[in-house]
């Protein structure tokens, strides 16, 4: 394993969510660690070392669902791409929303890409995969 | 199935003045449609439908084949990006350069992604065939 695997900040609330895609990101060939938040404000926190993550290490991906508490990911997304110590973190919109009007302010806010959550337990952790084979496997991502 | 291919062809935008590359790039097209620019201004064209790109459609998927540690290609980044008509479009970057400098400076101009194309052809007929899987079959994007 690489000293430094690459760090992905999953920020999702859903427990069978986060079960799902952090058993499939383990599952992946590609050396890394996945550190969740379960609401905005905690990511927001994370992101800029507040608090109880003053330790935190700068992540590789931000992996964002968007219904959450406390803050919205929506306005994480906001604050992390106006931010100039973290715009260029990559973002992927993870969500069970399908609302074209969520899909283009996402990319309105710079999001680097929108996926939704499919329903069927199989295609769910084929699209993980595929998060993990082209942003982790195929991208080049800032260090 | 959330994730389904758009039922129709998606159209791609590709910038690049390499011959080769637009052949891996066109092979792994499919049934998506293609169009192709070489000069950095002609992408600015295209989009606003100036001159000859008067009946040029919007693309679903840019490709620019960059460089940059060159002020004309970071130019044309920025100016896509900061549109409010087109910054929604995804663009992928796809360049010769590895060097964090120029990763870096295609994320802070908000490239959606930066690819290094390998120098190997097969290595890079699969990694164009990758980014084009994931962004036309898998992610979802903006309608117009």
């Amino acid at each position: 394993m690489a000293p430094n695997p690459l760090h992905i900040l999953l920020v999702e609330d859903n427990p069978g969510d986060i079960y799902l895609i952090v058993n499939a990101l383990h599952t992946g060939s590609i050396p890394k660690d996945v550190q969740v938040v379960e609401d905005g404000e905690a990511a927001l926190s994370y992101l800029r070392r507040k608090r109880r993550f003053r330790n935190a290490r700068r992540p590789d991906l931000v992996v964002l669902d968007l219904n959450l508490p406390r803050v919205d990911g929506r306005q994480v997304l906001a604050e992390l791409k106006a931010d100039p110590e973290l715009m260029t973190i990559p973002v992927v919109i993870l969500s069970t929303s399908e609302a074209p009007s969520d899909i283009t302010t996402c990319y309105e806010r710079h999001a680097n890409c929108y996926l939704t959550k499919p329903l069927d337990l199989v295609e769910y952790l084929d699209l993980v995969q595929a998060i993990e084979d082209f942003w982790l496997g195929c991208a080049a991502l800032p260090a | 199935m959330p994730t389904e291919a758009p039922t129709a062809a998606a159209e791609i935008l590709l910038l690049t003045q390499r011959a080769e590359d637009l052949e891996v790039i066109r092979q792994a097209t499919e049934t998506n449609r293609l169009n192709v620019v070489s000069r950095c201004p002609d992408i600015l064209s295209w989009l606003r439908r100036e001159g000859q790109y008067g009946t040029a459609v919007r693309p679903d998927l840019i490709l620019l084949d960059l460089d940059l540690s060159n002020q004309e290609d970071c130019e044309l980044l920025s100016q896509v990006k900061e549109d409010p008509d087109f910054r929604r479009i995804p663009v992928v970057v796809l360049a010769a350069s590895e060097s964090q400098e120029n990763i870096y400076q295609a994320y802070s101009l908000h490239a959606n992604a930066y690819i290094c194309k390998p120098p190997d052809r097969q290595d890079f007929v699969r990694v164009i065939r990758a980014t084009l899987h994931f962004w036309l079959a898998l992610a979802r994007l903006p309608r117009e």
